[in-house]
């Protein structure tokens, strides 16, 4: 008896106290990963009160834009990609409206149906896998893009995003460029971005379990049996959530370490800069380049516009370099013949919501605003969209 | 099967409780069968490639233990040309029609289509290990088996069979004949180890994994000097991750049935030298490399034991043609087992450049007495370096990033005033990465010294010993439930 208590009692004792701190972590406040990064009191809103659904974020909920697309029945269908600037209203009150929903309300009537796709850091590999992915689906006939310096240092493909290469179609378009080329090599045989690296605000979850079986008999077992336990465990079932969960408490020691750095070094928190790694910008402005040669070929016209940035408050990017992104943004523009709009001036005043910056210290979101934010911007881009879309103008 | 899954988990469980309640005639045959169940679950038409293999060496095993001279000699010829040919069809024909082909194409004439051959699991660990019985047989370190299913079972043996240890016929086959008895210590270190490996591979291997992805993704000509070494430090650490893995469940489930295994790994990034590392890295394989292939070419005694690692103080005579040409020839032939690629032939002459290096100024430091430390100061970044090949997708890859380690403008980004210093060391993965790669490259200090610390606080009384089991078994526990997924396989099954 004592023999068994030696060997087998740390291990019965271990995993009896691992099930109960798992128990335990259970019902532990719910993360809202979908509204990480999106700064203090701003909410993420994709007008699900419109009675007809014209914003998604990803392939995952995009079946419902598409059917609400084809209900409306309309020809002039312009696809707008962007990032959360697009569905997040800082200090959200009744009756807010995300710029996309003014729009999408104000071009009705004139026939244009406008359909937005928008996710948390996005980047243009997504949105060129998204426009391939919907180009068809919604009979595209216009596209709108939403530049952001930040977005340019992103990396990889979201899984929502990357299960439209499943479609022969989006990949077949893929394969016929350079960029198209490097995404199906890095994500389109189930080799999508595992959960653990993403940037704030992506899905932390939804790597399928099986992925490395690659169709053996072993890949049909284990997921029969990780449904089962699936089923039968909530323990189970809420992994995926408590992955994510491990991963946002690393960032947050992050900060804090990083925050206690800068204490103790004496650095003003406030005026920290973020680097764009020129690596990755390479990798997403031969995306955007690809995109626009693929719009241009299935004679999409193309709206290309640099988002809106506060115009008084601390942009926390190298000056030289921000400007370099506009003038490539204005080159490529011009030499794939799509409309350029700069409307980094556009949503001026106190409109803009307040964030941490990652250290603790509370600065302005440079990238989010509130409702009247989102009226600036529409304003700004209605005669942009007329003049592209409808011919108005010319 | 893969091991980090749950049907591995419950075919083991399955299969330990078969082992241990049935009678010895039906539990070799529960090895036997269980094994071919254990690879038909990745892909059965690859069973009788390997039962040919098996089939052959179980054969020519017995009959060259009753012949002599040169009949002997043909017979053990036989068999490598067999087990050698098999390993060339399937692992190197597509690396050498492309190669044909290249050099077609240089001469001006048509290029030739690969054929489709797909490399069965786990060939080159089976093959090796039915090569070392049939060579032992010959020298007379191990006795023919008699027992077909006995001798299948070896080859075979499920927890070592896609991915190794490499074990020798006279440390595995007298086990799996003599059952151990039923042993709870057995139990319960075995179900450490499978723990501790499953904690290698989904919680660290799989992780780090996604970030030397999507470093290697970017354009080499677009990366800096700090983002090439970055991407060798966490591939060198996903690597040891993964494989170190796979041997910890390996042995672990071999433990579960009373059966021990050599072990593979010994701490290798804390060696002091590159001699040191390959003691201290898959080892059953550089002891492998030891006596089938380094120490003949060297005309040096051999040993029978897959313990020990390359071996140490074999340099009598100093530095000769004969002692160089074996290390370049083991070296190179062992990157090319590893994958039919240049690059791997790269990463094994980096190896043994390294290897060679260290022979020419080991005589030197030991005069001068220069501390350890900086042996590991030397060996560390060097070996990691060497990991660049491996990764690369080829050649060119592997020049380009090499490159960047000799431009300045790869060191040093000029911005202007005003701008943070560490702005101007040019950083492109993503920031994470460079923690990461800093966080462990701490920890290869401080592991030693924690599992020293460890062992120490175990010994001192029994409640210590079961309160640092309980806590281990509870971290990892946890991790392992909230992370395991097959969703990478061990990067040692392409080999």
């Amino acid at each position: 008896m004592l023999h068994a208590v030696r060997h087998l009692g740390p291990l019965f004792a271990g995993l009896a106290v691992a099930g109960f701190v798992l128990a335990l972590l259970l019902p532990a406040p719910q993360v809202n990963f979908s509204e990480i990064g999106l700064g203090i009191g701003t909410t993420a809103a994709f007008g699900k009160s419109s009675p007809s659904r014209h914003h998604c974020t990803t392939v995952k909920d995009a079946g419902d834009c598409i059917e609400a697309a084809q209900a409306r029945k309309t020809d002039q269908r312009v696809l707008w990609l962007g990032a959360s600037q697009l569905h997040a209203i800082n200090d959200m009150q009744s009756g807010d409206r995300t710029a996309p929903q003014r729009l999408f309300d104000g071009f009705a009537p004139q026939g244009l149906d406008l359909v937005t796709f928008s996710q948390p850091n996005a980047n243009f590999q997504e949105h060129l896998i998204l426009f391939e992915y919907l180009r068809s689906r919604l009979a595209v006939k216009g596209l709108v893009l939403g530049a952001v310096f930040d977005d340019m240092r992103e990396s990889g493909v979201r899984q929502s995003i990357a299960s439209a290469l499943d479609d022969p179609a989006v990949r077949r378009s893929l394969a016929t460029h350079a960029a198209g080329r490097s995404i199906l090599v890095r994500y389109g045989d189930d080799q999508s971005t595992p959960d653990a690296v993403r940037q704030d605000g992506k899905e932390y979850a939804g790597t399928p379990a099986a992925t490395a079986l690659d169709g053996s008999l072993q890949a049909r077992v284990e997921t029969t049996v990780d449904g089962w336990l699936g089923d039968l465990s909530r323990l189970w079932r809420d992994r995926g959530r408590l992955r994510s969960s491990i991963i946002h408490g690393l960032r947050q020691l992050r900060g804090a370490a990083w925050g206690l750095r800068n204490r103790l070094l004496g650095i003003d928190s406030s005026r920290w800069t973020v680097a764009v790694p020129r690596a990755q910008y390479d990798v997403n402005r031969k995306a955007l380049a690809a995109l626009l040669d693929s719009a241009r070929a299935a004679g999409v016209p193309v709206l290309l516009y640099i988002c809106p940035r506060p115009v008084d408050a601390y942009f926390p990017f190298a000056p030289e370099r921000y400007a370099a992104f506009k003038d490539d943004i204005a080159r490529l523009a011009a030499e794939k013949g799509a409309l350029l709009a700069n409307l980094e001036d556009a949503v001026k005043g106190d409109v803009w919501g307040r964030v941490d910056n990652g250290v603790g210290v509370i600065v302005t979101d440079v990238f989010h605003f509130r409702d009247a934010g989102h009226a600036q911007l529409a304003a700004a881009l209605r005669p942009y969209l007329a003049r592209q879309f409808l011919g108005a103008g010319k | 099967m893969i091991f980090n899954s749950l049907t591995y988990l419950v075919f083991l469980a399955a299969f330990c409780l078969l082992y241990w309640t049935l009678p010895r005639p039906a539990r070799l045959l529960l090895i036997l069968g269980s094994s071919l169940v254990f690879y038909g679950f990745w892909r059965v038409e690859y069973i009788p490639v390997m039962l040919a293999s098996v089939t052959v060496d179980y054969v020519l095993a017995r009959k060259i233990n009753g012949a002599a001279g040169a009949r002997r000699r043909g017979l053990l010829v036989l068999s490598l040309f067999t087990n050698l040919g098999l390993l060339a069809y399937f692992k190197y024909t597509i690396f050498i029609v492309d190669n044909l082909s290249s050099l077609a194409g240089l001469l001006g004439g048509d290029g030739i289509a690969p054929p489709d051959i797909l490399l069965p699991l786990g060939i080159s660990f089976y093959t090796f290990q039915s090569i070392s019985y049939t060579v032992d047989v010959y020298r007379g370190h191990a006795r023919p088996e008699r027992s077909f299913v006995l001798f299948a079972g070896y080859v075979t043996f499920f927890p070592q069979l896609v991915a190794g240890p490499i074990l020798r016929a006279n440390e595995v086959i007298w086990q799996l004949d003599k059952r151990p008895a039923f042993n709870l210590e057995d139990i319960a270190a075995g179900v450490r180890r499978i723990l501790c490996g499953l904690f290698l591979k989904v919680v660290l291997a799989d992780n780090v994994a996604a970030y030397v992805d999507d470093a290697f993704a970017l354009a080499p000509h677009t990366l800096s000097a700090y983002d090439v070494g970055t991407m060798c430090l966490l591939f060198g650490f996903q690597i040891y991750f993964d494989f170190s893995a796979y041997s910890h469940i390996a042995i672990g489930s071999a433990r579960l049935m009373g059966i021990r295994f050599p072990e593979n790994f010994n701490f290798p990034y804390s060696a002091v030298s590159p001699r040191q590392f390959w003691q201290r890295w898959h080892i059953s394989l550089s002891s492998w490399i030891r006596d089938y292939l380094y120490l003949p070419l060297r005309g040096l005694p051999v040993r029978d034991s897959s313990e020990g690692g390359v071996p140490v103080g074999d340099a009598k005579g100093g530095e000769s043609a004969r002692r160089t040409g074996a290390l370049f020839a083991t070296w190179a032939l062992m990157g090319l087992w590893h994958g039919a690629a240049w690059t791997f032939v790269l990463w094994g002459v980096w190896h043994a450049v390294l290897v060679l290096g260290y022979r020419l100024i080991a005589p030197a430091a030991r005069k001068l007495r220069l501390p350890s430390a900086l042996g590991w100061c030397a060996t560390f970044p060097l070996i990691m370096l060497g990991w660049l090949p491996f990764r690369a997708g080829s050649i060119e890859e592997t020049a380009r990033l090499a490159a960047n380690f000799s431009q300045a403008a790869k060191y040093y980004d000029p911005l202007p005033v005003g701008s943070y210093l560490l702005s101007a060391f040019p950083r492109n993965l993503n920031p994470d990465s460079y923690v990461i790669a800093a966080v462990l490259c701490l920890m290869v200090l401080v592991a030693p010294v924690v599992k020293d610390l460890y062992e120490r606080l175990a010994a001192a009384s029994a409640s210590s010993r079961f309160a640092m089991e309980t806590m281990t078994v509870v971290a990892t526990a946890l991790l392992v439930f909230i992370y395991l997924r097959p969703i990478r396989q061990f990067i040692y099954f392409q080999f």
